[in-house]
C-alpha cells in the first residue's frame, strides 16, 4: 500500500515538473528563433551564409518600367548589395518590418523588383526589392532578409540567420518623403553594378 | 506510462507455504530502445527531404583529373526509374578571365574573382539524357563555386555539359513524351564531344575537386592534382 502511495506520488511530481519546464522554460524560443543580425544603412550585416548590405532606401509613387507601376501607397525600395560567402545560396525572405512589427512582403508589380536572389559564391549580386506601403509603415521600417520563404510563423526562417537591417527612416521625415513625386527607375538584379551597363 | 505497478508480494502456494518471492516485471528493458528508436526515427523524417536530397551527399564514382570515369546514375522520368551512363574526364582548368562570358551573361568581375573554364570531355550513347547539369568546383578551405544548376545566379543553365548546337534529349516529364526522342531538325549528339563552362572563383583560390552532379544527392568527384 505505501509502495503505491510512493508511486502515485512520483508520477504526479513528475507531471507537475514536467508543466513547470513547459510553462517556464522558453522551449518555443530555442527550437524555433532565428540568429538575428542588426545593421544599417551602408553597413554589410555578416551572416553565416551571405553579406547583405542595403545600400539606398527610396520613396516614390512610381517605379517605372514597362509598364510603369503606380502604388496604392507609396513604393518604399530598397537597394541592396548581396554576397554569398562559401556556397551557392538561394535567399528567397525579403520582407519589410513596419515599427508597429507589421509585416509587408516584397511586391513583384514593378517589373524589375526582386522577390528573391540567386547567389553564386564569391560574386556580388544587385538587387531592389519593392514594398507597398502605407504612410504608417514608413517611420522606423526595417529590411528583414533571410534564405527561407516569408510565412506568417516563421517557419521557413527557424534557426536561420537573419540580417535586420534598420532603413534610417525617422518619424519627423516620413511627411517629406510620402510627398516626394520623382518617379524611380529601379535597375534589373543581377551581378552588374547599378550605374554600370551589362557588356 | 499506464503499466501496473510490480506484483512484489509473496505468492502463496496452495498448501499455504510461502515461495520463492516474484521478481518485478523487467518488460521496460526491452521497451527502452524500441521506444528511442522509434521516436527517433518519427522526428526525423524531415532529414530525407531537407538534407540528404537537398544538397551533394551521396558520391556515385571518383577517378582523377585526366583520367576517365564511368558513371552508371539511378534516376526515374516519367516513364519510371532508369540508369543515366556516361563517361567522363577531366581535362584541366583553363586560365584566369577577369570578364565572365557565357551565352546570357557578359560582365565584368570584382573583388579578385576571375572567370575560370572547365574542360570536360564527354563519352555517352546519344540517347542519353545530359542535359541540366551542375559543375561544382571545390577548393582547399570547402567553399564551392558552381554552374548550372536552376538557383545559380549566373552562366547557363540547361546546356552544361553537352554541345549548344545538339544537347540530345531530355528526361520525359509526362508520359505522352518518349524516352530518348529529339525536337524536330535537331541533329542527335556525337558520340564524343567536348565543353568548357566558365565557373566565376577567386583568382588565388586553390582548387581540389569539381563535381558533376544532375540531381541531389547524388555527385561524382573529379580530384584535381594539387
Amino acid at each position: 500500500m505505501r509502495r503505491t502511495v510512493a508511486s502515485a506520488a512520483l508520477v504526479i511530481a513528475a507531471m507537475g515538473l514536467g508543466r513547470l519546464i513547459n510553462d517556464h522554460v522558453p522551449l518555443g524560443d530555442s527550437a524555433d528563433r532565428p540568429f538575428v543580425s542588426t545593421g544599417e544603412v551602408g553597413r554589410p550585416v555578416v551572416l553565416d551564409y551571405a553579406e547583405v548590405t542595403v545600400t539606398a532606401v527610396h520613396v516614390t509613387p512610381t517605379v517605372m518600367g514597362n509598364p510603369a507601376s503606380a502604388s496604392g501607397g507609396r513604393w518604399l525600395v530598397v537597394d541592396t548589395e548581396l554576397l554569398a560567402r562559401t556556397r551557392p545560396t538561394l535567399m528567397s525572405g525579403f520582407f519589410l518590418v513596419d515599427a508597429q512589427d507589421h509585416r509587408w512582403i516584397a511586391s513583384t508589380r514593378g517589373s524589375e523588383c526582386a522577390s528573391s536572389a540567386s547567389l553564386s559564391t564569391g560574386v556580388r549580386h544587385y538587387a531592389s526589392f519593392c514594398f507597398d506601403v502605407p504612410r504608417r509603415a514608413l517611420g522606423g521600417a526595417r529590411l528583414v532578409a533571410t534564405r527561407g520563404a516569408w510565412t506568417s510563423h516563421e517557419s521557413e526562417f527557424r534557426r536561420d540567420a537573419v540580417a535586420d537591417v534598420d532603413l534610417g527612416i525617422a518619424g519627423s521625415e516620413v511627411d517629406d518623403l510620402w510627398a516626394q513625386q520623382e518617379p524611380l527607375d529601379v535597375r534589373e538584379s543581377g551581378p552588374v553594378p547599378p550605374g554600370e551597363a551589362r557588356r | 506510462m499506464s503499466a501496473t505497478p510490480p506484483d512484489v508480494r509473496e505468492p502463496v502456494a496452495e498448501d499455504g507455504t510461502a515461495t520463492v518471492p516474484r521478481r518485478p516485471s523487467r518488460w521496460w528493458i526491452v521497451a527502452v530502445p524500441v521506444a528511442i528508436v522509434t521516436m527517433l526515427a518519427a522526428s526525423g523524417y524531415r532529414v530525407p527531404v531537407f538534407w540528404w536530397e537537398s544538397g551533394q551527399h551521396h558520391e556515385i564514382a571518383d577517378g582523377e583529373a585526366e583520367e576517365w570515369v564511368a558513371v552508371a546514375e539511378q534516376t526515374s522520368d516519367a516513364h519510371g526509374d532508369l540508369t543515366r551512363r556516361y563517361s567522363v574526364r577531366l581535362a584541366g582548368l583553363g586560365g584566369a578571365d577577369p570578364a565572365y562570358v557565357a551565352r546570357f551573361d557578359e560582365f565584368r568581375l570584382a573583388d579578385g574573382m576571375v572567370a575560370r573554364t572547365v574542360r570536360l570531355d564527354f563519352r555517352a550513347d546519344p540517347g542519353q539524357s545530359l542535359k541540366n547539369c551542375a559543375l561544382t568546383l571545390v577548393d582547399d578551405e570547402g567553399r564551392q563555386y558552381r554552374v548550372g544548376h536552376v538557383h545559380d545566379g549566373i552562366g547557363p543553365k540547361t546546356r552544361v555539359c553537352v554541345p549548344e548546337e545538339t544537347p540530345g534529349p531530355g528526361l520525359p516529364i509526362i508520359e505522352s513524351e518518349v524516352r530518348g526522342r529529339l525536337p524536330e531538325g535537331e541533329q542527335p549528339r556525337p558520340r564524343e564531344w567536348s565543353v568548357s563552362p566558365a565557373i566565376a572563383v577567386p583568382e588565388n583560390a586553390t582548387f581540389v575537386e569539381l563535381r558533376i552532379s544532375f540531381e541531389d544527392p547524388d555527385y561524382v568527384t573529379l580530384r584535381l592534382p594539387r
